[in-house]
């Protein structure tokens, strides 16, 4: 796999960390796509996953590198007029729940202890190598997480939380486990840049999709169908992602420039700076 | 001995000889009406701010799950509607069964039918039989891809409430049926139902579906079921041009539907382009006026607990239910018949649609509120307190007439008592409490089951039987402490006014929770007679007479009658004959009480039951409590409790003298200068 296929998880630095980061130290790339809602009038956090393992299959990253836990309850759920669909948008243009979707964790496997275990590598003998994250210390994760959330917390299937303290934990246990080179943190929900204040472990880009006391809001709803359909965030995202093939070049500052300011987001979209020299600031750029 | 080392009854006593106790006792017996007026005058302004913009709440949508009105709606099937319509009119009930069971089949639903009868244990004057028989229709439409656990029910009962055919109604849920088999997303069952012989009908398909019964209909068991129900909504339209859609949401006694409910119903209507109304025609940003008036209509549909629909009857078993109403006839009738008809059914695809989408019963909205119009709500946090201030007067008149009892032992502070500490116990007349008790809860059982002992007698009785025999106990229960004339000690009449009051406290308190609206009305009936009754002896002869008799013309019997005539008076025309409205009010009351009664049996209303166990016994403790003679003037000596009653209480000759009443008793009856007898 070409390492530029990857470019989208380069790092790009202002001037005092350009030099260090123009030359990529990773050799694989795997991504785990976490969707913690279930229910009918949830179908949007399900339609913002499913479009982000779209995306990230069409740019290069296999099945077998990638994580993607649903709750896997709409296609089939018997309140849906286009049975065994998902989409992403009101023109119905792409049916995200194709023939080609690999679900690892769903319906009632997606809990808070199954995540913490899959990104620390804790996980029983008897779990299969598809369900496992098999990275190494050259390996660049992306990490995207979508759902209710509060100030500090991720809501799980209604049942459960994880806390930004957890997922702080979690990422220090990969580092000093050596799982990972980088990480791309995305998360969209509300209070959404809560989870990553109390990141502490190096080598992470965090974006959200909202600064803390503010909600992120969906982008529109399918009249037909009757649900909201995607987020405004994931919405943008996707937008710039149809727009990056494997050859192309673009940088995360083209990304974090490619999602709108608070109109249309509506939110305040925060980007953190990667950790690497130990020094942390957190200017928002949006 | 420090204080806080001694034991409750011990600082108690302290507390109660203290001179502070006796600066507030002293205070609370002088001006115990002052401060009661200031209290009712206080509560009247909290209620009349509630319907206050800056007080009652605009709706909103409490359970995200709804996602109402997101989903368009695409029903446009007029000739349907039309079609149906022209087949059902004219025709008599089993004609238009046959027509439905035919429209329903070919639908491609299950179709069922169920016979019942039922035996009206007071036969209403319009009737000629007080058996009612009829039959029900229904058809359930199964979702197609879910499993059969819950239900939403349309129903359109073949008459409103008015009497009028519900031909367009009945249309507009058959053409709705027929829309609904196309669509694939149902994932609850959708059961039409078809109800005859209004509330009757209804109540027989509830209790066979849900299994129950209700003795006096027999009704055949259901061949069709379905899964829990979640929903029910009603549709009655007199005509198809309508002005206003009535949301009616009351339910048997008082019971309400959750709020989310009623806001998706109103907003569907207003994205439909449909006026709604809640029992009077403003809706849409109402003036304080407006809003006043419609909290005052919504709580006078809400005080008699009877049902106002059919809706009611589910909302006894906590399901949430709404009736949806088409009132006001356009005077110009201009464009098609079905101009109304059809966003209403549109309006209905967006409700159903909406409560499709639920995963769980609605649990997040309150279920105890008032509304003044269709976008703001008077929530329970805001109109209990008012309510609770209402009965603080009572509470305190019940706390006055105690303290006075026992004036001796807070006037004498140099009497210390036999055993150190605790205070003088005062010897509590149990037998008169008891006889109290006994006559007025007695009375109000015979008016409770006597017309039901007639019935398994008779077999059924006549409204003109009935209303004699209710009348007659009450005169009997009347004449009766009359004409006995008990005579009764200071302090013991006053023991029995405090516990009768606490008793009307509790009482209201409990009505408060279970029907707000009744609670209010009967504090307004009850709470000045309770209050202001004495026995005769305290006040001139005069006085005493006057008092009786208005406190005849505030009894239960009379409020109703009262109520009754306002209503007809206020319906009537400003030139109708006074006797005829007299006539017509004294006939609304009579069949009031038949319906409450008939409603008791068949429907599970406790109106009657609570007027007759509940209110009446109340009203009967203030009459026997006027008709009590006082048998000695508290200004005289020897008229203390007798010796053998103290004996009995374990008290010697040294409390004797401080439980007999002095003439230190003036002080609380207005004389000036209480200090100096309270210095020491």
């Amino acid at each position: 796999m070409r390492l530029s296929c990857c470019a989208l998880f380069i790092v790009s630095l202002w001037t005092v960390c350009k030099a260090v980061s123009s030359k990529s130290t990773h050799t694989n790339n795997w991504a785990v796509l976490v969707c913690s809602s279930r229910y009918w009038f949830n179908y949007r956090h399900v339609a913002n996953t499913l479009s982000m393992y779209r995306s990230v299959k069409r740019l290069g990253i296999p099945d077998s590198n990638i994580i993607l836990m649903l709750s896997d309850d709409m296609a089939c759920n018997a309140r849906n007029p286009r049975p065994a669909t998902v989409f992403n948008n009101e023109n119905k243009a792409i049916n995200v729940y194709g023939d080609d979707v690999e679900v690892d964790y769903r319906g009632y496997e997606v809990t808070v202890e199954n995540l913490i275990r899959v990104l620390t590598g804790r996980l029983d003998s008897s779990v299969p190598r598809s369900k496992r994250l098999l990275t190494d210390d050259r390996s660049n994760i992306l990490i995207y997480m979508t759902g209710h959330g509060g100030n500090g917390f991720l809501k799980f299937q209604d049942s459960q939380e994880i806390s930004n303290a957890e997922l702080a934990a979690a990422f220090e246990q990969m580092w000093q486990k050596k799982r990972y080179n980088e990480i791309l943190f995305l998360i969209d929900s509300c209070q959404a840049a809560s989870m990553f204040k109390l990141f502490y472990s190096p080598n992470i880009i965090a974006s959200s999709s909202s600064r803390v006391g503010e909600e992120s809001l969906s982008h529109h709803p399918d009249t037909d169908i009757g649900v909201h359909i995607i987020d405004r965030w994931t919405y943008y995202a996707l937008e710039f992602l149809e727009g990056v093939s494997p050859a192309s070049q673009v940088t995360m500052e083209n990304f974090a420039s490619a999602l709108p300011s608070d109109t249309p987001l509506l939110s305040g979209a925060i980007f953190s700076l990667p950790l690497l020299e130990k020094r942390m600031y957190d200017p928002p750029l949006l | 001995m420090r204080l806080h080392k001694l034991p409750r009854a011990m600082k108690l006593a302290s507390y109660l000889e203290s001179k502070h106790f006796r600066t507030a006792a002293g205070l609370l017996i002088k001006r115990t009406r002052i401060i009661g007026f200031f209290l009712y005058a206080l509560a009247t302004v909290g209620f009349f701010i509630l319907p206050r913009e800056d007080i009652s709440r605009s709706s909103y949508f409490d359970e995200n799950a709804l996602m109402t009105g997101l989903a368009t709606r695409q029903f446009d099937d007029a000739v349907t509607v039309n079609r149906v319509a022209m087949a059902l009119r004219d025709l008599d009930q089993s004609e238009a069964i046959s027509v439905i069971d035919k429209e329903l089949s070919k639908i491609g639903l299950e179709v069922y039918q169920q016979n019942f009868s039922a035996l009206l244990p007071i036969a209403l004057v319009q009737q000629s039989t007080p058996t009612i028989s009829g039959r029900n229709i229904y058809g359930i439409l199964r979702a197609p891809r879910a499993s059969t656990t819950e239900a939403l029910i349309l129903s359109a009962p073949f008459h409103t409430r008015d009497g009028t055919s519900n031909v367009y109604g009945i249309a507009t849920m058959l053409s709705l049926a027929n829309y609904f088999k196309t669509k694939n997303y149902w994932a609850k069952d959708l059961v039409f139902l078809f109800t005859s012989e209004g509330e009757l009908g209804t109540e027989a398909w509830m209790d066979a579906y849900l299994g129950q019964q209700m003795p006096g209909i027999v009704a055949s068991s259901l061949q069709g079921h379905s899964g829990s129900i979640q929903a029910v909504f009603n549709l009655e339209l007199e005509s198809p041009l309508f002005d206003y859609a009535e949301i009616v949401v009351g339910g048997t006694n008082g019971i309400l539907p959750n709020l989310d409910m009623v806001n998706v119903v109103a907003h569907l209507c207003l994205v439909e382009g449909i006026q709604t109304t809640f029992h009077s025609p403003w809706s849409s940003r109402p003036t304080y006026q407006q809003s006043l008036m419609g909290m005052l209509l919504f709580g006078a549909h809400l005080a008699p607990g009877l049902p106002t629909g059919n809706h009611a009857l589910f909302l006894r078993h906590r399901i949430d239910a709404v009736t949806i109403r088409g009132v006001g006839k356009t005077q110009q009738r201009r464009g098609t018949e079905t101009q109304n008809v059809i966003p209403l059914g549109r309006a209905m695809e967006g409700i159903v649609r909406s409560f499709n989408n639920l995963l769980e019963t609605l649990h997040h909205s309150l279920y105890f509120y008032l509304l003044p119009s269709s976008w703001r709500f008077v929530s329970i946090a805001f109109y209990t307190p008012p309510f609770g201030l209402f009965l603080l007067p009572l509470v305190l008149e019940a706390l006055k007439q105690w303290l006075v009892a026992r004036v001796p032992d807070i006037l004498l502070p140099t009497q210390p008592s036999s055993t150190l500490g605790t205070p003088n116990k005062l010897p509590l007349p149990f037998s008169r409490l008891l006889a109290l008790l006994l006559v007025s809860f007695g009375s109000g059982g015979f008016l409770c089951y006597l017309p039901a002992l007639a019935c398994t007698h008779l077999g059924h009785i006549t409204l003109t039987w009935l209303v004699a025999g209710l009348l007659c106990i009450c005169g009997v229960s009347v004449l009766v402490p009359l004409l006995l004339g008990f005579t009764v000690m200071d302090y013991e009449w006053r023991i029995m006014k405090c516990f009768k009051l606490l008793l009307l406290v509790i009482m209201l308190a409990a009505f408060a929770v279970l029907n707000f609206p009744l609670a209010v009305c009967l504090a307004l009936c009850l709470s000045l007679p309770c209050t202001i009754t004495q026995p005769s002896g305290l006040s001139s002869k005069h006085t005493h007479w006057l008092s009786q008799i208005s406190l005849l013309l505030s009894s239960p019997p009379m409020w109703v009658l009262y109520f009754c005539a306002l209503y007809t008076f206020s319906l009537s025309a400003p030139s109708a004959d006074l006797n005829d409205v007299i006539v017509d009010s004294i006939t609304m009351a009579m069949t009031g009480v038949a319906m409450a009664y008939n409603a008791w049996h068949l429907l599970g209303c406790w109106l009657y039951w609570a007027m007759c166990l509940c209110v009446w016994p109340l009203w009967m403790m203030a009459w026997s409590l006027s008709c009590h003679q006082l048998v000695c003037s508290p200004k005289e000596e020897g008229c203390g409790p007798s010796k053998e009653a103290l004996q009995s209480e374990g008290l010697d000759e040294g409390d004797q003298k401080g439980l007999r009443h002095s003439k230190d008793l003036q002080v609380f009856e207005g004389s000036p200068s209480p200090t100096s007898h309270m210095a020491s």
